[in-house]
C-alpha cells in the first residue's frame, strides 16, 4: 500500500507554496490580476496535496509519525530533516491547506498596493506554517516557527491599519522573547536527553531519552514528595533539579502563542490592525501553534513538571476564559471583541489538554481546529464588511441585515458556531472539554467557572450581533452598502460547509485525532506514575536515518591527534641555549 | 672566589668610568675653558630647538624618514658583519638566507626611492 | 657548528604567510609603478592573493601534524585552517576596503599590502611554536594593524585610535615578552616542547616563577583576544579605525590569537596544577560573556556596539578554550558551580577534538558574520560625517528596509547570526561550542554563556527593530555603492545562511583538526 510517493508527499505539502512563491517573484510587479490568480493556483494545488496526504493518512495505523521523510543534515550534531505527520498535525495540516485559498479571496480586493510582497509573505508564511506542525525534528520546528515571525509581522506592520507599526512590534518582541526562551530550553533537553556523541534535536531522541528518567522521577517523587534527589540517576537528578525551569521556558513560549492570560496583550492589537489575512491566519493556525507546542513538547517531554504546575495553568486558562469573554462584554470595537473571543475559546483549548484526561484531550485538539475554522470565518465576514465601510465600531452599523441578507446569514451561521450552539462544531469540542474536566483531577470549580463562561459566550456573540445586525438602519452610509458578492460568497461558503459538516459529522475527524489523543494522554500519564503504561505504547518510534546517507545519527568523533605525532629532531640548532637555571659556568674570556 | 658575578667584574669597571666622566667632565669644563658668555650661547642646548615656545611644533617629515632610513641600513650592516665573518661555515644556507634579507631590503629601499624620501628637496 | 638542515617540507607550514608576503610586496611596488587613478585592481590583487593563501593553507591543513623549521613552528590542521580563516577575513576585508577607501579618495596600495602582512602575521602566529617566533609575528601582526588603524588620519578620531591602540598593544606585547622571559629564566628555552619537558622540575623547585610568566603570558594574549578585564581599549580603537579594518581585528586577530593562546597554554599547563588554568580561562570567559554583552546593551552607536559584541564573543571562544583545559576527572561534589567541571550524564568524554571543531567552526562564523556587519556599517557611512557623533548611530539604519530591502536583510541575517539564531552559522557555532563546553562539564558557565548570549539577542535586534520599524529619516543617505562591496557583502550573507543551514563538508574537515601540542 505504500507507494514510493508517500514519503514524499510532506514535501510537496510544505514547499509548494514557497515553490509558487519562487514563481512569484519572476512576475511583473504591476500585474495584480496575474500575481492574485497564480497565488490562488498555488494555494489550490497546495490544497490538493495536503488533502492527498490525508488520503494516504490511515488513522487506524499504529505507527505514529506517517508518511515520515527524514534525510540526514548536519550529522555530528545530530540534526536530520525530519518530517511526519500524526493525527493533530494531519489535522492542522488540512485546516492550514483549507485557509491558503480563501485568504487569498478575502484579500482579492482589499490589498491594493505592493500586492506582489503581500502575496509572497502569504506564500512563505504558508510554507512556514506547514513546515512547523510537520516537522519531527525539534530544530527544524524552531526555525519553521521563527520563521512564521517575519512574514506575519511585514503583514501586519505594512498591509495593516493605523496603529500597524505599534501592533507588528509588539507582536514580534512578545514571540520572539518567547523563541528566545524555548531555544535555551531546547538546548537544555538536547544535552539532557543523551551522552555525547548520540545527541540529537530528533523528536524521538529527546523524548526517549527522557522518558525513564521521567518515570524515575514520578516514582521518587511518589515515594518521598519532598525528596532531595538522593539516589536518582543523573537525567532523574537534572529533570528534578531544572526540570521544571525547563518547562516553564517552554510554557511561556508557548503560552505567548496561544495566548494564555497574563501575556494575551498582544493578541488584541495584533488583530485589530491586521489586515483581514493577517487575521485569519493569526487565528485559524499561528495561535494553533501554542496549543500544538504544549501537546506535542511541553507537556509529553516534562511530564512530572506539567503535573506540578497543571493547576496553575488550568486555573490560567479558566482565567482566561473568564476574563476573554468579560472583554468581550465590553468591547465597542469588533475586531478587539473578535480577538478576545479568541483569548476564551483558546483557553478550552488549554484546558482540555491539561485536564489529561482523554475526552479533555479530543475537546482540547478539536477544538484547535473549531476555533481555526469560525474564528477565521468571523474574520473574514468582518473583513468583506470592513472593506465596505472602514469603520470598526458597533456603533457605526445596526440593521446590517436589512442591507446585506446574505452576509447577515453567514455572519449568523459562524456565530452559533462561535457560540457553540449544538449542531456547529464549536459544540462538539467545547462539550468534549468541559467532559474531560469534570472528569480529571482538576478541582471542580474551575470546570465550573469555565462552564458559565460558555453563557457569557452566547451573550456577547449574540449581543453583538444584535446591535450590528438588527433593528434600525442608524447610519445613511450603511444603506447603499452592497451584499455580497459571487468571489465573496465563495470565500465564505467553505466555512459554513466545514462549520455542518463538523458539527454534524465530527466522527471523521475524531478518528484521525484518536491515536493522537492517546499517545498524548499515555505519555502525560505514563511519566506521573499513574497505572502501569506499556513502555511500547508512549515510546516515539521514527525511521531511521536512511542508509546511504550516514550510519548513525550521531557519528562518534575521531580521537584527536596524539601530542607528538612525529618525534621533532632535537639536536640541530645553531646555538646550543643552556639551561638557566642550575648552575651558572663564568664566561671564559 | 670564582663566584658567578666574576665575569661582570669589567662591565662594572666600564659603568663606573663612565659615570664618572660624565660627572667629572662639566666642571672641567667650567674649570678650564675661556668664557665669553653671550644670548645664543646661554641658551639650554635642546638638540637645536628653541627651548621656549609650543611643543606642538611640527618638523617635517622628512627628517624622520632619514632618521628611519639610517635605522633599516644601519642594523642591516650589523647583521651583514657577522655574517660576513662566519661566510665560511654558513655556506649556501646562510648565503641564501642573506640574500633573501637583502633582496627584502632592496625591495624596501625601491619602494622608498620611487615614493620620493631619498630627494631631500620637493 | 651546525648548520640547519632545511627541506621543503619544512617550508610547507610557512607558505600560505610567504604567499601573502609575495603579495604585499607586489602591491607596494604597484604603488609606486603604477599609481592611475582607479586602483581597485589593488583590491582584486589583494583579494586573490589572500585567496590563494587559503588555498594553500587548505592543502596543508590535510597534512599529517608535525613540527617543522626545528620546531620553531609546527604544521597542523588546526593551525592551517585557522590560516584559512584569515585569508577568508582578508579576502573579504579587501574588498570591502576598495569601495570604503575609494569613497574617500584613500585608495593605495600601502593600506592592502598592509592588511597583507597583518594577514602574514597572524598566520605565522598561529603556528608558531616559540617564544620569540611567537613574539615576533605578533609584533608584524601588530605593528601592522596599529597603521592600519590610524590610516585614515585626518581627523581626531583615528589618529586617537591609533596612539591608544599603539601604546596598549605595546604594553601587552611587553607584557607577554617579559612572561616568556620569566619562563625562558624557569626553563632555559624558549620552545615550547622544551618548555614543557623542563617545566614540571622548574615548577617544583620555583613555582613564583612559573606562575609569574603563566600571568603575564596569559595577561598579554588577553589583550590580544580583548577579553574582560583587558577589553579597555576595544570599542575606542575598533570605532576609530577604518570599518574594513576593524572587521579584520575583530575576526583575524582575535582567530590568531586564540590559538596562539591555546598552543601556548597547552604546555604550560603541564608544569601547573590543573586547576589553576582552567579557573583563569572560566574567569576571563565568564567575565567576557557578561560583560561583552552587558555593555552592549546600552549602545546605541552600531560600530561601537559590534565592538562589545567582539569581547562577548571573545569571551564565547575562551568557554571553548575553558572546556579544554577542565579537570578530567570531576571532584567530589556534583553542584553545578561556575568554575567546577561537573560531568552531565556521567561519563566524561575526551572533548579535545570537539573543542577544536567547535573554535573553528564558531570563528569560521565569527568572520564571515562579522566582516558582513562591519561591511555594512561601512557602506552606511558618510566621510563628511566622521567628526560628528551620530556617523553610526542607530538611526542610520531607520527604515533601511524600505529604502534598501536587500541590504536590510543582509544586515538582518549578520545580526541574528551573531545573536545565534538558526538557521544562521552563528548559531551551529554556538550549538558546537556550547556543547564542548557541556561535554567538558562547564555546566554553570555555559548556562551563564547562554543568558548572555540572551542579553546580546536584544542587541543585535534592536537594529534589525529600526531597519524595519522605524521610518527612514527625510534626509537619509543612500549607502554608497561600489561592485566590491557588494561582492563581499553578497558573499557573507550568503555564507551566513549557506552554512548555517548545509554546513557540508566543512564540519567534516573541522571534526579533524588536531593541534600539536594537543592534550
Amino acid at each position: 500500500m505504500n507507494s514510493i510517493y508517500d514519503s514524499r508527499i510532506l514535501n510537496l505539502v510544505i514547499f509548494s507554496p514557497l515553490l509558487v512563491a519562487g514563481l512569484l517573484a519572476f512576475l511583473p510587479r504591476n500585474e495584480k490580476g496575474q500575481i492574485r490568480a497564480l497565488t490562488l493556483g498555488g494555494m489550490v494545488l497546495n490544497l490538493l496535496t495536503c488533502l492527498w496526504a490525508y488520503s494516504r493518512f490511515s488513522p487506524t495505523s499504529p505507527v505514529e509519525f506517517q508518511l515520515e521523510y527524514r534525510l540526514a543534515w548536519v550529522d555530528d550534531l545530530g540534526l536530520s530533516y525530519h518530517v511526519g505527520v500524526d493525527g493533530i498535525s494531519m489535522g492542522l495540516v488540512l485546516l492550514t491547506g483549507v485557509l491558503g485559498p480563501l485568504v487569498v479571496l478575502s484579500s482579492w480586493t482589499f490589498v491594493d498596493e505592493r500586492v506582489k510582497e503581500f502575496h509572497l509573505a502569504l506564500l512563505v508564511l504558508q510554507t512556514a506554517m506547514l513546515g512547523a506542525v510537520c516537522a519531527v525534528d525539534t530544530l527544524l520546528f524552531f526555525v519553521f516557527f521563527e520563521a512564521m515571525l517575519v512574514p506575519m509581522y511585514l503583514l501586519i506592520g505594512v498591509w495593516g491599519s493605523e496603529e500597524r507599526q505599534m501592533a507588528a512590534m509588539k507582536f514580534f518582541l512578545y514571540t520572539m522573547v518567547g523563541s528566545v526562551l524555548m531555544l535555551v530550553a531546547l538546548l537544555a533537553v538536547y544535552f539532557l536527553a543523551a551522552p555525547a556523541g548520540m545527541r540529537s534535536f530528533d523528536y524521538s531522541t529527546l523524548y526517549n531519552g527522557l522518558m525513564s528518567a521521567n518515570r524515575e522521577l514520578a516514582q521518587y517523587l511518589k515515594a518521598n514528595p519532598a525528596g532531595d534527589g538522593a539516589g536518582l540517576s543523573a537525567a532523574a537528578l537534572a529533570l528534578l533539579r531544572y526540570g521544571p525551569y525547563l518547562f516553564l521556558a517552554f510554557a511561556l513560549a508557548f503560552a505567548i502563542k496561544v495566548p494564555m492570560f497574563p501575556v494575551h496583550t498582544w493578541l488584541p492589537d495584533a488583530h485589530v490592525q491586521a489586515p483581514v489575512a493577517g487575521s485569519i491566519v493569526l487565528a485559524g493556525v499561528m495561535l494553533k501553534m501554542g496549543t500544538y507546542g504544549f501537546w506535542r513538547f511541553a507537556i509529553p517531554l516534562f511530564p512530572v513538571a506539567s503535573r506540578q504546575f497543571q493547576l496553575l495553568l488550568a486555573a490560567l486558562a479558566v482565567v482566561g476564559i473568564v476574563y476573554g469573554a468579560f472583554m468581550c462584554l465590553a468591547q465597542r470595537d469588533i475586531k478587539k471583541l473578535i480577538a478576545y473571543s479568541s483569548v476564551s475559546h483558546l483557553g478550552y483549548c488549554m484546558l482540555g489538554m491539561l485536564a489529561f484526561t482523554a475526552e479533555g484531550a479530543t475537546g482540547s485538539a478539536y477544538q484547535m481546529l473549531n476555533h481555526g475554522v469560525s474564528t477565521s470565518a468571523l474574520f473574514l465576514l468582518f473583513g468583506f464588511l470592513y472593506e465596505r465601510r472602514h469603520a470598526r465600531l458597533m456603533s457605526d452599523y445596526g440593521g446590517i441585515a436589512k442591507v446585506m441578507p446574505v452576509f447577515s446569514a453567514f455572519f449568523l451561521i459562524v456565530t452559533f458556531s462561535s457560540v457553540a450552539v449544538p449542531g456547529t462544531n464549536g459544540f462538539v469540542g467545547e462539550f468534549l472539554v468541559l467532559l474531560g474536566s469534570y472528569k480529571s483531577n482538576l478541582p471542580l470549580w474551575l470546570s465550573v467557572a469555565a462552564t458559565t463562561a460558555v453563557v457569557l459566550g452566547a451573550a456577547y456573540m449574540l449581543w453583538m450581533v444584535q446591535k450590528v445586525f438588527f433593528g434600525q438602519v442608524t447610519h445613511q452610509e450603511n444603506l447603499g452598502l452592497k451584499d455580497l458578492g459571487p468571489r465573496e460568497v465563495v470565500a465564505a461558503l467553505p466555512f459554513v460547509l466545514l462549520i455542518a459538516v463538523m458539527g454534524l459529522k465530527p466522527q471523521p475527524l475524531l478518528d484521525v485525532i484518536d491515536h493522537s489523543t492517546q499517545r498524548f494522554v499515555a505519555r502525560a500519564k505514563y511519566a506521573a506514575g499513574e497505572g502501569p503504561v506499556d513502555d511500547s505504547k508512549v515510546r516515539v518510534v521514527v525511521r531511521p536515518l536512511p542508509k546511504d546517507a550516514v550510519a548513525q545519527v550521531a557519528p562518534t568523533l575521531p580521537p584527536a591527534v596524539p601530542a607528538h605525532p612525529t618525534p621533532i629532531p632535537l639536536p640541530m640548532r645553531p646555538v646550543r641555549l643552556q639551561p638557566a637555571q642550575p648552575q651558572l659556568q663564568p664566561a671564559t674570556p | 672566589m670564582e663566584s658567578p658575578l666574576t665575569p661582570y667584574v669589567p662591565v662594572a669597571i666600564v659603568l663606573f668610568l663612565a659615570g664618572a666622566m660624565a660627572a667629572a667632565i662639566p666642571f672641567i669644563a667650567g674649570l678650564l675653558g675661556p668664557r665669553s658668555p653671550s644670548a645664543v650661547k646661554s641658551e639650554i642646548f635642546e638638540g637645536g630647538n628653541p627651548p621656549i615656545g609650543s611643543a606642538r611644533q611640527r618638523f617635517a617629515v622628512k627628517f624622520y624618514v632619514v632618521a628611519l632610513l639610517f635605522i633599516v641600513f644601519d642594523v642591516e650592516a650589523v647583521f651583514l658583519y657577522p655574517w660576513a665573518v662566519n661566510f665560511q661555515q654558513l655556506g649556501w644556507f646562510g648565503y641564501a638566507t642573506m640574500a633573501v634579507f637583502a633582496a627584502t631590503l632592496v625591495v624596501a629601499l625601491v619602494y622608498v626611492w620611487k615614493k620620493g624620501a631619498l630627494s631631500w628637496e620637493s | 657548528m651546525n648548520i640547519p638542515h632545511l627541506t621543503f617540507q619544512d617550508l610547507l607550514p610557512v607558505a600560505p604567510a610567504g604567499v601573502l608576503v609575495v603579495g604585499a610586496i607586489v602591491l607596494l611596488l604597484s604603488e609606486v609603478f603604477l599609481s592611475t587613478a582607479q586602483r581597485t585592481y589593488q583590491a582584486v590583487i589583494g583579494t586573490l592573493t589572500a585567496l590563494l593563501a587559503g588555498a594553500v593553507a587548505m592543502n596543508n591543513a590535510f597534512e599529517p601534524a608535525r613540527a617543522a623549521l626545528q620546531g620553531y613552528v609546527v604544521l597542523d590542521p588546526f593551525s592551517q585552517w585557522m590560516t584559512v580563516l584569515v585569508c577568508l577575513g582578508t579576502a573579504l576585508a579587501s574588498l570591502l576596503s576598495a569601495g570604503f577607501l575609494n569613497h574617500r579618495n584613500a585608495e593605495r596600495g600601502e593600506f592592502y599590502a598592509l592588511i597583507l602582512f597583518s594577514a602574514a602575521g597572524m598566520s605565522l602566529l598561529a603556528m608558531s611554536a616559540e617564544f620569540i617566533t611567537l613574539f615576533i609575528n605578533l609584533e608584524v601582526l601588530s605593528i601592522s594593524t596599529y597603521a592600519l588603524t590610524a590610516f585614515l588620519r585626518r581627523g581626531p578620531r583615528p589618529a586617537e585610535a591609533g596612539f591608544k591602540y599603539f601604546i596598549l598593544g605595546a604594553f601587552s606585547a611587553s607584557l607577554l615578552l617579559y612572561g616568556a622571559a620569566l619562563l625562558y629564566g624557569a626553563t632555559g628555552s624558549t620552545r615550547f616542547l622544551d618548555v614543557g619537558l623542563a617545566l614540571p622540575q622548574a615548577f617544583a623547585q620555583q613555582p613564583g616563577l612559573v606562575y609569574a610568566g603563566f600571568g603575564l603570558v596569559l595577561a598579554g594574549f588577553a589583550f590580544k583576544v580583548a577579553a574582560v578585564p583587558f577589553h579597555m581599549w576595544t570599542p575606542d580603537v575598533y570605532e576609530g579605525a577604518p570599518t574594513p579594518v576593524t572587521a579584520l581585528m575583530s575576526a583575524g586577530v582575535k582567530a590568531a590569537a586564540v590559538v596562539a593562546l591555546v598552543r601556548t597554554f597547552l604546555f604550560l599547563v603541564k608544569g601547573l596544577s590543573p586547576e589553576v588554568p582552567f579557573i583563569a580561562f572560566s574567569a576571563l570567559a565568564l567575565l567576557s560573556m557578561v560583560g561583552g554583552n552587558l555593555l552592549a546593551l546600552p549602545q546605541r552607536n552600531v560600530k561601537r556596539m559590534l565592538a562589545y559584541s567582539s569581547i562577548a564573543h571573545a569571551g564565547y571562544l575562551l568557554l571553548g578554550v575553558a572546556a579544554l583545559f577542565a579537570p578530567a576527572t570531576a571532584k567530589g561534589s556534583d553542584a553545578v558551580g561556575l568554575f567546577t567541571a561537573t560531568p552531565l550524564l556521567g561519563s566524561m568524554p575526551n572533548v579535545a577534538a570537539s573543542v577544536y571543531k567547535g573554535l573553528l567552526f564558531y570563528l569560521l562564523g565569527y568572520t564571515v558574520t562579522a566582516l558582513g556587519a562591519f561591511g555594512t556599517i561601512a557602506a552606511l557611512e558618510r566621510r563628511e560625517d566622521e567628526t560628528r557623533s551620530n556617523t553610526w548611530d542607530l538611526e542610520r539604519f531607520a527604515g533601511l528596509a524600505q529604502r534598501k530591502p536587500g541590504w536590510a536583510a543582509a544586515m538582518a541575517a549578520f545580526m541574528l547570526s551573531l545573536g545565534g539564531v538558526p538557521p544562521t552559522v552563528g548559531f551551529l557555532g554556538k550549538l558546537y561550542l556550547f556543547g564542548a563546553a557541556v561535554d567538558a562539564g562547564l555546566l554553570g558557565l555555559a548556562v551563564a554563556g547562554v543568558l548572555a548570549s540572551v542579553a546580546g539577542v536584544y542587541v543585535y535586534l534592536r537594529v534589525v527593530v529600526y531597519m524595519y520599524m522605524r521610518p527612514a529619516p527625510a534626509d537619509a543617505p543612500a549607502p554608497f555603492r561600489h561592485w566590491t562591496t557588494e561582492v563581499a557583502l553578497i558573499a557573507s550573507a550568503v555564507a551566513v545562511v549557506a552554512l548555517g543551514v548545509l554546513p557540508g563538508p566543512v564540519t567534516e574537515w573541522f571534526s579533524r583538526a588536531g593541534m600539536v601540542f594537543g592534550s
